[in-house]
Order: structure tokens, then C-alpha cells, then sequence
């Protein structure tokens, strides 16, 4: 190779090389946002700031304090004079009044920290309802490409009230939950009571706010709202109780269950924007009595005894345990049963109730089954549900026989046929 | 007479600053042991009347069961009230005079304080739209245990299948809700 052919081969190498980084630095540029360099080139004074979030729950003329700790990482001494902002938005804007902080202004010295008392002071006149809040340490702001209607401080913390007066009218017990028979009637009393000083005005009626649904949308329920007839009086005076009367009337033909809701309508302030708040719940089950019982067919190939075994089921004990706390209906009874036994001919074979057994589940807790607050009952137990066992005998003949069960006041049952001597 | 009186007055003065904490309290009407019971009944009872107590009730019967282990014996005691459809049950070890609880699970709450836990619990809103269904267990929460979740007060707990909402009785409010699955706020 000689010389000409290398400063050529060298110009063209360094001329790819200076393309490249040419084309680089166009690159870079084009990739450069404006938002992005201002916020790195903030140098934001580091102020551990904990906690971060307050939330308080004041009646009207309360106070209460927070104390929020800042930390300063910087490796100089940061002034931190705190202030109140309110965000100019929300259900209730707060006063800046009502929150006051203290110190109002301290030198932290640098790797020190400085506890802050926040006092929140709510004015007995205020409405009820949530409120926000933030303290800002400084001044020091997020800048935003556009204009905001509330400067985005760093060095915040954050504090939301909930403002709330207890409910004037006390519901004696916000739930009805019963077991009914198809083509019965049934009477409710909602007992109400007004501890306040003024007469409160009540207006019941059925609620669409507590539907039953399924996962497939709404589930058809057992009767409609018009099995229901709700009669009260108009208003609560002061320092008297009401009744609100329920009446249910159970179609024939209903099946299933019916869950719904009574909205109370109470014209209190206090309960206005939870609108569960006056809600009557209503838990319905239809029970329905089967008119035939349930056969089964069983062959023997030689005449010999008959042990037969009927049921009711533990789970559905356990799940009205969970479901009721142990407490049952009002309505509900004690699951039995009419067992009876026929030969080929259609001949009553003779049933000796042998006994009645009552088995329990019982329960000494597990982690997930309560809340951790429940943990210290571990290991003591809980009786879970309740399970009644029929046990029949009889001395059968060789050949076709029926067993009927009528089951009475539970809605699954299990059998068990022994031939033999068991 | 004037020493008589004095007398009187100093038996009475004496009497007020003995110890008296060994005594069934007010609120426990029949005590009764079974099972290995210990010789110092009287004294493990003073330690008892210490860390039991009703709600708003007063016990018609306490029950005391006692068994002996390898840490001691352990007592189960059983606080009964004829107003209440619970019971109250704690759990003890008492060695070398310590009385120490392991465990309680405390039923016996007054209806209408169950009511109004209740009505406190299906106020909100989460709990409300969670479809939580039927009559809940209602257990008393002690203020040692409270004061993790809360403050050191009594709490109600008010308990559905899967869902469980802590309430303040004196403050008529709900302090914490908790979800089946560990989901707690």
C-alpha cells in the first residue's frame, strides 16, 4: 500500500468518524425537551418530609394536632417557614383559619430535623363534610409547562378532614333479615328514634340502591317491590320514638330470596351525603316446602336389616353461621325429616327411629379467616354450624324398595343406605 | 370514750388503706373453679379482677377452668351475663405469679350495643356496597390490642363472611375496615 493510498484510506476513515458524531450531536438535540432540562436543572433543596398525608375526623368545634417531622438532607443549614394552602376546588373548601402550624418558621441545621405541630380547629358552625388541606414548607415549586390554578409545591403535606356530626336519628337495627314461607304474611317494625332537639321529617320507601346482582348483571329476586307495603308516620318530634311498619306479603308461587332495601328518606343533615346511611336492609329467604317428597329406588337381594342415614347439610349450617353470626332468623327452625319406606307392593315397611344426632363443626380460627384485630381469638373456639342426623332401622325383604324423604326447614339434605348389620 | 372513738376512727382508717384488690369485685357475682385447681385460688383471682372486666354489663357467672402444662397452668375463663347471648372467654398462663393473657374472644356485648355497632359498620359506604349480608358477629376489641389499629380505647369489631369493619362506640365511628384476602384500610 503505498503512501497516496493511506492519507486517502486516513481522510476517509476520519470523515466516517466525524459523520457520525455529527449525526449524534443533530440527534441529541432533537431529543433534548425543554420541560425535562428546566426540572433537572432545579436544584430542589432535599427535605425528608414524614408523614406525607394527615387524615382527621372532627365534629364541628373540635381540634386535634399532627406532628410531621422534616428532616434536612442538605449539607447546610435550610430555613423552613411552613403555610397553609387550600386547593381552590373540592366538595367544601376549608378556611386557612381552621389550620395553623407551628413553629411558624425554624432553621433546620444541616442532617438536623425539626418537628412541626399541625392543629387542625374546625368552627363549630361548620357544614359537614370533607375537606383538604396542604402545609407547604417552602415556596419552592414544580415548574409546569402550562399555567396551573394551584402552584404544585414540593415540601407538602397533605391533610384531609373529615367533618361529621353523629346521626340525630338512631335506627334501632338497620337490618331485617328473616326466612319466610310462600303465601304468608309478615310484619316488620323499624323502631327510630330522634335525639335531636328539632322534629325530623321521614319519608320511607323501597330504595333501588341495594339490588342483588350476579355476575351475570341483576338477579331475578324472589318477589318484586310490591310485596311490600311501608306505612310510618311523617316526622320524628324531638326526644320521641316511631315505628316504621313493614308489611310482606309472599306470592304463592316465590322461589329464591329477595334482598333489597328501605331508604328511611330522614331529612338529617348529618346522614345527607352518605346515602347508605338510612338505609333499612332487607334479606328475605323463601322457603318454599317441597309437597312430594324426594324417592329413591333401591334393589336388596336378600332380606336383612336396613340402616338408613338422612342428614342435614354441615355447610349450609356453617354458611348461615357466617352469615348470621350464630344468631339465626327470626323465623328459622330446626331442620327434620319424614322418612318413610315402601316394598314392591307398594307396602310400608316399619321404621324404628334409632336416634337423632346433632354434629357440630367448630372452628379454633386460622390465619385469613378473621380480621387481625380478632388474631388474640385463635385457639378458642368457634362453633361454626350445626348438622342434624336421622338414623332409621328396619328389617327388609328381598326386592324393589323406596325410601321417601320429606325434608322440613333445610334446603339440602344427604342420605346414607346400609344394607346389613351395620 | 373519747379513746373508743379514737379507736373506731383509727380501725376504719386502716381498714380503707388495706388492700382490698383480692376481692370478687361488684361485677362478678359466682365464681367457680374446675379442673386442676390451685391451691392459691385467692391469689391467682386478685391478678384476675386485674385484667377482666364486662362491657357494660356485670358477669352473673364466672367460670374458671384450669389445667396444668409444662409453662404453668393455663386457665380458660368463661365471663357469662344473662343479658348477654355470649360469652366473654380469655385465655391465661399463670407461673411464678404471673398472670399473663394469651387469648381472648370477648361476646358478651349488650343487644343494643350490638345494634349500634352494627349501625355504625353498615353506614359505610364500602362496607355498604361490598353486599355483605346477614347478622355479623360482634366481638370486643381490648385497648391493648386497639392501640395497633387505632388508639387505646375498646373497639367493636363487627364481623361479616370476609369482611370486618372496626368501630369506635364512643366516637360513633368506623376506625378501620378490613377485607377478606389481607385487605385492610
Amino acid at each position: 500500500m503505498n503512501k497516496s493510498v493511506c492519507v486517502v484510506l486516513s481522510l476517509l476513515i476520519l470523515s466516517i468518524i466525524g459523520g457520525v458524531a455529527q449525526s449524534q450531536t443533530v440527534g441529541m438535540e432533537q431529543r433534548a425537551v425543554p420541560l425535562d432540562q428546566t426540572f433537572d436543572a432545579q436544584n430542589f433543596t432535599k427535605l425528608e418530609i414524614s408523614p406525607r398525608y394527615g387524615n382527621l375526623q372532627l365534629q364541628p368545634g373540635e381540634s386535634k394536632e399532627l406532628t410531621v417531622t422534616i428532616k434536612n438532607k442538605e449539607k447546610k443549614p435550610i430555613t423552613v417557614s411552613p403555610h397553609v394552602e387550600v386547593p381552590p376546588y373540592g366538595e367544601y373548601v376549608m378556611e386557612k383559619e381552621w389550620v395553623t402550624v407551628t413553629p411558624a418558621s425554624s432553621e433546620i441545621p444541616a442532617g438536623g430535623s425539626q418537628n412541626f405541630v399541625i392543629k387542625a380547629a374546625i368552627p363549630a358552625d361548620a357544614s359537614v363534610g370533607y375537606y383538604n388541606a396542604m402545609v407547604a414548607f417552602t415556596d419552592e415549586t414544580i415548574p409546569t409547562p402550562y399555567p396551573q390554578p394551584f402552584p404544585n409545591y414540593v415540601h407538602t403535606f397533605s391533610l384531609s378532614v373529615n367533618v361529621w356530626t353523629p346521626p340525630k336519628v338512631q335506627i334501632q337495627k338497620p337490618y331485617i333479615q328473616d326466612q319466610l314461607e310462600a303465601g304468608k304474611e309478615y310484619d316488620y317494625k323499624i323502631k327510630l328514634k330522634n335525639t335531636g332537639d328539632k322534629a325530623i321529617a321521614i319519608n320511607p320507601k323501597i330504595s333501588q340502591q341495594d339490588q342483588m346482582y350476579g355476575p351475570y348483571g341483576a338477579v331475578e329476586s324472589a318477589f318484586t317491590d310490591d310485596a311490600l307495603e311501608i306505612t310510618s308516620p311523617k316526622e320524628i318530634a324531638s326526644g320521641a320514638s316511631v315505628e316504621v311498619n313493614v308489611h310482606v306479603k309472599v306470592p304463592a308461587d316465590a322461589k329464591g330470596s329477595y334482598r333489597g332495601a328501605i331508604d328511611l328518606g330522614i331529612d338529617d343533615p348529618s346522614i345527607a351525603r352518605n346515602e347508605w346511611a338510612d338505609l333499612v336492609r332487607l334479606e328475605l329467604g323463601v322457603w318454599k316446602q317441597p309437597a312430594e317428597p324426594f324417592v329413591k329406588t333401591f334393589v336388596t337381594q336378600e332380606a336383612s336389616p336396613v340402616t338408613i342415614e338422612v342428614s342435614s347439610n354441615l355447610f349450609e349450617g356453617i354458611y348461615k353461621y357466617l352469615a348470621a353470626g350464630g344468631a339465626g332468623t327470626k323465623n328459622a327452625k330446626e331442620p327434620s325429616f319424614t322418612v318413610t319406606l315402601t316394598g314392591s307392593e307398594n307396602n310400608a315397611i316399619p321404621l324404628n327411629k334409632t336416634k337423632t344426632m346433632i354434629k357440630g363443626g367448630v372452628s379454633l380460627g386460622g390465619t385469613g379467616m378473621f380480621p387481625p384485630w380478632e388474631s388474640d381469638s385463635e385457639g378458642i373456639y368457634t362453633e361454626m354450624g350445626t348438622q342434624y342426623v336421622e338414623t332409621y332401622t328396619a328389617d327388609v325383604p328381598a326386592g324393589n324398595l323406596k325410601l321417601g324423604i320429606m325434608p322440613w326447614n333445610t334446603q339440602q339434605f344427604e342420605y346414607t343406605i346400609t344394607l346389613g348389620n351395620k | 370514750m373519747k379513746y373508743v372513738v379514737l379507736l373506731i376512727i383509727a380501725a376504719v382508717l386502716i381498714a380503707g388503706c388495706l388492700d382490698t384488690s383480692g376481692t370478687k369485685p361488684a361485677w362478678a357475682h359466682d365464681v367457680s373453679w374446675q379442673g386442676d385447681i390451685p391451691k392459691s385460688t385467692a391469689v391467682v383471682e386478685k391478678e384476675l379482677w386485674t385484667q377482666i372486666s364486662p362491657y357494660n354489663m356485670e358477669y352473673d357467672a364466672v367460670n374458671i377452668t384450669a389445667r396444668n402444662g409444662s409453662n404453668g397452668l393455663s386457665l380458660r375463663v368463661a365471663g357469662v351475663s344473662n343479658s348477654a347471648g355470649y360469652p366473654d372467654i380469655y385465655d391465661f398462663t399463670y407461673s411464678k405469679g404471673t398472670l399473663t393473657r394469651t387469648g381472648y374472644m370477648l361476646e358478651a356485648i349488650l343487644p343494643q350495643d350490638r345494634e349500634a355497632a352494627i349501625a355504625i359498620a353498615m353506614q359505610d359506604r364500602e362496607v355498604a356496597s361490598a353486599g355483605v349480608a346477614g347478622i355479623p358477629a360482634v366481638r370486643r376489641i381490648l385497648p391493648e390490642t386497639s392501640k395497633k389499629y387505632y388508639t387505646p380505647v375498646t373497639l367493636l369489631s363487627v364481623t361479616w363472611q370476609g369482611v370486618s369493619v372496626l368501630v369506635d362506640p364512643q366516637e360513633l365511628k368506623i376506625v378501620k375496615v378490613w377485607k377478606g384476602g389481607g385487605t385492610e384500610k
